[in-house]
């Protein structure tokens, strides 16, 4: 994966979305941040747009994603960038909101997938697209450089995706099912033609409407229906949902409940996607005009305005509001690992692992315990993915990621403990696919020094520095970065979610 | 949220990118007492470390455990080693001779633990640093002679030492200087074929191991690789860095 200059990466964010289908290619430079005396940190240090692609409506086919006019799509965007598919490195390919759950979503994956490139990651999945809107809009580094708290949303045609970030971490990711295309309406000239709805639009439609199953509606209706989705995901946000509407939204939310009353803390909300590009635009109040684009998003768009302005809250649309999830998909999927870690060049890449979270907080603290607290939490998670057991699950990388741990907990013995766990349960594993395991902490080394006589006939990847909290899956690259020294060497690594799989 | 809290979380905020002192508030025109306290405190442990011998239980747990001997440079007190540094980089040739004794030659390493300016940073980095040390070595193939700890010791000393007993690298784990943010950071100082020709730039140098910097066990598997890397190449310091 090393370029021409060997620190800088091309990287691709697709957005096949509920409304629209989009594409960046990004420069992403690697650098050393090498302190005099200090071990050497590679870390992203510039982000540059080569291009983007012109937004297009997201081709359908009887109601479903139509994957060969998306690869079609792709693919003339391709040659409008005059970058081969070949050129691309990494990057991420994003099936947002509704249209992940279309029934040939797995189908349309695999058609654009030949097209975008060997290291593009396919993600789908609700809380990791929250994450990467919330960078992709820049509220993550406004965050960063403030300290405040933002709240990020990002409403598209299908769903809601909302982060929460606190001084440049992302603390909770939630996921509404409410965006602009709750209900597909036509101009008759005098009212809108339903034409097509989302399953949230009938539980809403209910709620506020004397007829639920009429498909005329009037511009009246529709600013009904947008006012009680605006209002719904003012409270989604804020954390205070009215009694009335508790049962509703969590019929609504794609992931669990966002934390409550949150309101007090947050400093500052900021909107990105298609809706939220359509703040300030006061054409709608005029008859026939209000849904351009054959949807409600422009009055959702109104009655959130409304909303804050009535709650006092606020709000504004970040810069490019509507591409915020493919310029995170672009930039910001990609991570570089920290420059200790244990990885032959001959074993990478590794693409789809997945990733089993361990709770090393779980870890009984009595030296003498047995070791089989860390493969029965493995076991656990297989069981209710509903997976095959070790053995029966031949071709299936998997890796472990281990959380919450402090520095108090990095200790010869603690490590000593900690590899006596991984070792009890790699062992068990009859394939022969790499041991991986994953942290945060500085310890891959390590680690891998531990571990290395305790499995000695299996192949032992280590690595450091990745933030794994919201994938599923993990795509483990080439090296980067220029050390002088061959001991150090980063890895880029891109951390996924595959809905389908679930 | 007021005003006065969101000055608080943008304070708390800004003090995660530094260890240094700010965020601490004033009284008039003066620091606060719990700061000034606090300054105090630090200040005292950075001047604690620096004038500290190595801590009896120390002695007897650690050094007791993998039976290492105990060794003194030209500076026979804490106040003449600091007074006139220079006496930490020799010892003796009496001393010298005792320990070519006891020690054995031939070897690929010798490990040297000295206080240096800090034997705070020794006591708490080594006890999960030393055993990556010897398991590392002896995964890679890699043989040492028997490690010795020196009081009263500065850089320089591994190397006379090393170059006696002919081990082929000296490895000094020692203290640094302490500052304010913390007093327990430790330094690994290598150099290939060691001995009296021997300058600053013949050594490798791997720094800032402690709890806020690089983990001792992280150090300590990355001091396996670089030896190797140095045994290999038959180069430390400057000459290795060369090489890439």
């Amino acid at each position: 994966m090393q370029n021409k200059d060997g620190n800088s990466l091309l990287s691709v964010g697709i957005d096949v979305g509920t409304t629209t289908t989009h594409m960046v290619l990004t420069r992403l430079k690697v650098d050393n941040q090498q302190v005099f005396n200090r071990l050497p940190n590679s870390s992203i240090t510039r982000r540059e747009i080569l291009f983007k692609s012109p937004i297009c409506f997201t081709p359908l086919k009887d109601g479903c994603i139509d994957g060969e006019a998306v690869a079609r799509l792709i693919a003339s965007f391709y040659r409008e960038s005059g970058i081969e598919p070949q050129e691309v490195d990494t990057g991420a390919m994003i099936i947002t909101g509704e249209s992940a759950r279309a029934d040939n979503a797995a189908l349309v994956i695999k058609e654009i997938t030949r097209l975008a490139g060997d290291f593009v990651a396919e993600v789908a999945g609700p809380k990791l697209e929250s994450a990467l809107s919330a960078r992709g809009s820049g509220a993550v580094a406004y965050a960063a450089a403030t300290g405040k708290t933002i709240l990020n949303a990002d409403i598209g045609g299908g769903t809601t995706n909302v982060a929460l970030i606190k001084g440049g971490e992302i603390i909770e990711t939630t996921c509404l099912n409410l965006g602009g295309r709750l209900l597909r309406v036509e101009y008759d000239g005098t009212n809108y033609l339903l034409t097509g709805e989302n399953q949230a639009a009938s539980l809403i439609k209910k709620k506020v409407l004397a007829d639920p199953e009429s498909t005329s509606l009037t511009l009246e209706q529709l600013k009904k229906v947008s006012s009680l989705a605006a209002e719904l995901i003012m409270d989604y946000l804020a954390g205070t949902a009215a009694p009335e509407y508790e049962s509703l939204l969590q019929a609504l939310s794609l992931t669990e409940q966002p934390s409550l009353h949150r309101r007090e803390s947050i400093d500052e909300y900021w909107f990105s996607g298609g809706v939220a590009s359509r703040f300030q635009n006061k054409a709608g109040d005029q008859a026939g005009s209000a849904c351009p684009f054959g949807d409600i998003g422009d009055l959702l768009a109104q009655a959130i305005e409304l909303k804050a302005r009535q709650l006092n809250l606020p709000i504004k649309a970040s810069q490019d509001a509507i591409s915020a999830t493919v310029i995170g998909a672009g930039m910001h999927s990609l991570q570089v690992s920290g420059c200790t870690i244990n990885a032959e060049t001959k074993d990478l890449p590794i693409k789809n692992i997945r990733l089993f979270k361990v709770r090393t907080k779980a870890r009984p603290t009595d030296g003498n315990a047995d070791h089989q607290w860390l493969a029965a939490q493995i076991e656990k998670q297989r069981s209710q993915l509903g997976l095959m057991t070790a053995s029966s699950e031949p071709q299936a990388d998997l890796a472990v990621y281990l959380q919450d741990l402090t520095p108090e907990k990095l200790g010869f013995e603690q490590l000593k403990q900690l590899a006596l766990a991984l070792s009890h349960f790699f062992s068990q594993e009859k394939n022969n696919r790499p041991c991986i395991v994953v942290t945060r902490e500085d310890i891959a080394m390590s680690l891998s020094q531990i571990l290395k006589p305790m499995l000695r006939d299996k192949i032992i990847i280590t690595v450091d520095g990745i933030d794994a909290e919201e994938g599923d899956f993990m795509d483990l690259g080439k090296s980067v970065g220029n050390y002088s020294d061959p001991n150090c060497q980063s890895l880029t690594v891109v951390i996924k979610t595959l809905l389908f799989y679930k | 949220m007021k005003d006065r809290e969101k000055d608080e979380q943008l304070a708390e905020h800004l003090s995660k990118f530094t260890p240094a002192r700010i965020n601490v508030g004033k009284a008039g025109n003066r620091p606060r007492t719990s700061t000034w306290l606090q300054f105090r405190a630090d200040h005292a442990l950075a001047k604690d470390a620096v004038s500290s011998n190595f801590s009896e239980s120390f002695l007897k747990t650690f050094a007791a455990q993998y039976e290492l001997p105990v060794m003194e440079t030209l500076a026979k007190s804490r106040e003449e080693f600091l007074l006139n540094p220079p006496l930490g980089k020799k010892t003796s040739n009496d001393i010298l001779d005792g320990i070519v004794k006891i020690l054995p030659t031939d070897r690929d390493v010798l490990i040297v633990i000295s206080d240096g300016l800090s034997s705070l940073a020794v006591e708490e980095n080594l006890p999960d640093l030393y055993p990556m040390l010897l398991d590392g070595f002896e995964q890679a193939g890699i043989s040492t002679s028997k490690s010795l700890i020196v009081k009263q010791g500065r850089v320089a000393i591994a190397d006379q030492v090393a170059h006696a007993v002919g081990a082929r690298v000296a490895l000094n784990l020692i203290g640094e200087r302490p500052g304010l943010s913390t007093a327990s950071s430790l330094s690994a100082y290598i150099t290939y074929m060691p001995g009296p020709q021997t300058i600053s730039s013949d050594r490798t140098v791997i720094s800032n191991i402690h709890k806020g910097g690089t983990p001792a066990v992280e150090a300590g598997a990355f001091i396996v690789k670089t030896i190797e890397r140095i045994l290999e190449k038959k180069a430390s310091g400057v000459r290795l860095q060369a090489l890439g």
